[in-house]
């Protein structure tokens, strides 16, 4: 059988062996990137409370502010008209060569924050806050002002462009087609995938990696091929650009008449003709009864000038966010100089055809903005799901080849397989270190440091680099040893860290009811107990070992050196 | 071709990657151009192409790995391609 399988390669044997081939190899070059990108997707369903864990300063504040509100609701801050007024003059005093102002005047109680955002001149976007009671603008004083930090954020802009730009975000979506493709060839593969399903052989070795690689495959597959098409297809008019250049051309700025088109079709010219910004309050309030909807934002295409369109956006109450899988609010659209109505969007429809709708649903469903917490709840669990699937994939093929040269690589053979051993390692253990580490290093960087928020990334690259080049310096069973202690420890301190560095700990926490800080040091702490648990059955295991016998070499479920490796 | 391809079987399989990845990315490139001369509202068309496209190119892709000859692979890829490129020149030439 092994000489039959060694002559193998692609497009050869039967269908399914021919899949076979492809799932092995597919799976084994991404498994590490695909496992990065979920770990890093999973924790990016939690980006918020991640900031705010890593955001200490702005605690008090939020409490401060939530004690306010349960005393005195919707107390703060002037009414909706001179909220408007104050932002109207703001921009046409400081700001009157804006080309686009986007006003926030208040939250969906009437109350909160007021801000305003603008095209400048140069066609950047722009932000300032004004003070809610008094219209002047806020300026931060430095002390006040929060660690620099990207949070949670560096989860999500990690694990679809990998911090690359462009570049990244293809890398990431040549890595999700190759996901979609091993998924199918992994279903070909398994025929009996519903037998599979309902079999675990527990410390069996190779056997038991095998049916873990299953058993969370075919659970979660829908999930896995959904999150997969979602991800591409947000991206998709960058990934697949032929369309476009076909059509409108090959240059940027041809891209931008295509989206312009597509998402504002309809937009006015500029008529050259002045007009000053009329009253915006009985704009907001016909808007609001239009489409039923307390405003959010309001937003004026060529304030200033005769063409002037004002169209009013609304806030989504709770329950709608959670029941509808389209994200987009209510809008209604006037043209300022004669006050009729150019266009009235119901919440959650989209501005244009079926194709449009699509989009923002498949956002929706990848960005899991429905469903509520318990939703993403069930894409943290199926996202780890994911990554235990690349994981013990990725390990599987190790085990599967421990003691059994397969020669797929001629000489370089046992070298190539050395490797791939260090790239299990760091790509798995070394990542979850990484990722802990990142959040030491919010904790230990100084809060004052220039580009503070650049060095905490370095600090997560560096952990990562380096747990790659231990992976490649030790064995691999002292290698998975060590790196999984080190994370049990980061992950066990993390707390004491905290209590530390800022005076918070976990029981207070608790008492506050900030359940988000509270989150992520239990789910830190838990994945700390895990790694301890894995650490103790490898080392259970390598205590056991009895010298090699060769001809049953794929009996230790974990990682253990093999003779090639001590050799090589 | 497929006599040289068994002789060096390294060559065969780089010939059936670039198939499925750049044959199959070519693939799903025309289906998006094709989508974009079928209907009116040309934008709309265009995006329900890229959101359709990457089904395609899995397709492409699983189909390229699948036990079949690589003359066979390519010569329906091209096939299909300037298929699918030549109904688009012709309706958007149709409808001006």
């Amino acid at each position: 059988m092994g000489q039959k399988k060694k002559a193998l390669t692609a497009g050869q044997g039967s269908f399914r062996q021919a899949h076979a081939w492809l799932h092995t190899w597919c799976g084994l070059w991404f498994s590490w990137l695909l496992f990065a990108v979920f770990l890093t997707g999973t924790l990016a369903v939690f980006e918020e409370p991640i900031t705010h864990w890593m955001t200490p300063e702005h605690h008090a504040q939020e409490q401060a502010a939530a004690a306010d509100r349960s005393v005195e609701p919707a107390a703060d801050g002037a009414s909706l008209s001179q909220r408007l007024a104050w932002a109207t003059a703001y921009m046409e005093t400081q700001h009157p060569g804006a080309g686009m102002w986007e006003l926030w005047p208040a939250d969906a109680e009437g109350a909160g924050e007021l801000r305003v955002y603008w095209f400048d001149a140069d066609g950047q976007y722009a932000a300032a806050d004004l003070d809610a009671s008094t219209g002047e603008p806020v300026i931060r004083k430095p002390g006040q002002q929060a660690r620099k930090t990207m949070g949670g954020h560096h989860f999500v802009d990690f694990h679809y462009e990998l911090h690359a730009g462009r570049l990244g975000l293809w890398i990431i979506g040549a890595a999700a087609m190759v996901m979609l493709v091993a998924l199918v060839s992994g279903v070909i593969t398994h025929r009996r995938i519903f037998k599979d399903f309902f079999t675990f052989r527990v410390r069996k070795g190779q056997r038991s990696w095998l049916d873990a690689h299953n058993a969370v495959a075919v659970l979660t597959l829908p999930f896995q091929f959904m999150i997969a098409y979602t991800g591409i297809a947000i991206s998709g008019l960058a990934l697949m650009p032929a369309g476009v250049h076909a059509y409108f051309g090959t240059e940027a700025e041809d891209a931008r008449t295509f989206f312009s088109a597509l998402n504002e079709s309809d937009k006015p010219l500029r008529s050259g003709q002045s007009m000053a910004v009329p009253a915006l309050e009985p704009f907001v309030l016909r808007g609001q009864a239009l489409m039923g909807q307390p405003v959010r934002a309001v937003v004026i295409d060529h304030p200033g000038d005769a063409a002037a369109r004002i169209g009013v956006y609304g806030w989504n109450d709770a329950v709608s966010v959670s029941q509808r899988l389209s994200s987009t609010s209510g809008m209604a659209m006037f043209s300022a100089a004669t006050g009729d109505v150019l266009q009235v969007r119901q919440p959650g429809n989209a501005d244009g055809g079926t194709a449009m709708l699509a989009q923002s649903v498949m956002a929706g469903l990848h960005m899991v903005t429905f469903g509520g917490w318990a939703l993403k709840w069930v894409y943290f669990v199926c996202g780890l799901a994911g990554s235990a699937m690349m994981a013990t994939g990725a390990i599987l093929f190790m085990v599967k080849r421990r003691g059994k040269h397969l020669g797929e690589f001629g000489g370089a053979t046992a070298r190539v397989y050395r490797m791939i051993e260090g790239l299990n390692v760091a790509a798995i253990a070394g990542l979850a270190v990484a990722c802990v580490g990142f959040l030491w290093a919010n904790r230990l960087i100084p809060a004052g440091l220039n580009h503070r928020d650049d060095w905490e990334l370095v600090a997560f690259f560096a952990v990562w680099l380096l747990s790659l080049l231990h992976a490649l310096i030790r064995q691999p069973s002292a290698a998975w040893c060590e790196q999984l202690g080190a994370l049990a420890v980061l992950c066990l301190l993390l707390p004491v860290l905290n209590l530390v560095t800022t005076g918070e700990h976990l029981l207070a926490q608790i008492m506050h009811a900030d359940w988000e800080s509270a989150g992520v040091e239990l789910f830190v702490v838990a994945v700390g107990i895990c790694a301890l648990g894995a650490l103790r059955s490898l080392r259970q295991r390598s205590a056991m070992r009895v010298p090699r016998t060769p001809s049953k070499p794929s009996n230790h479920a974990v990682p253990l050196p093999t003779e090639q490796e001590t050799a090589a | 071709m497929d006599a040289f391809f068994d002789k060096h079987p390294g060559w065969g399989t780089a010939s059936r990657i670039a198939a499925a990845v750049l044959g199959g990315y070519a693939l799903s490139s025309a289906w998006v151009v094709l989508w974009g001369a079928m209907q009116s509202t040309r934008v709309e068309a265009i995006l329900a192409g890229v959101q359709t496209s990457f089904v395609v190119y899995v397709v492409a892709a699983i189909w390229a790995f699948s036990p079949v000859s690589l003359r066979r692979v390519w010569g329906v890829l091209i096939a299909a391609i300037v298929a699918m490129l030549g109904s688009a020149v012709l309706l958007a030439g149709w409808q001006g």
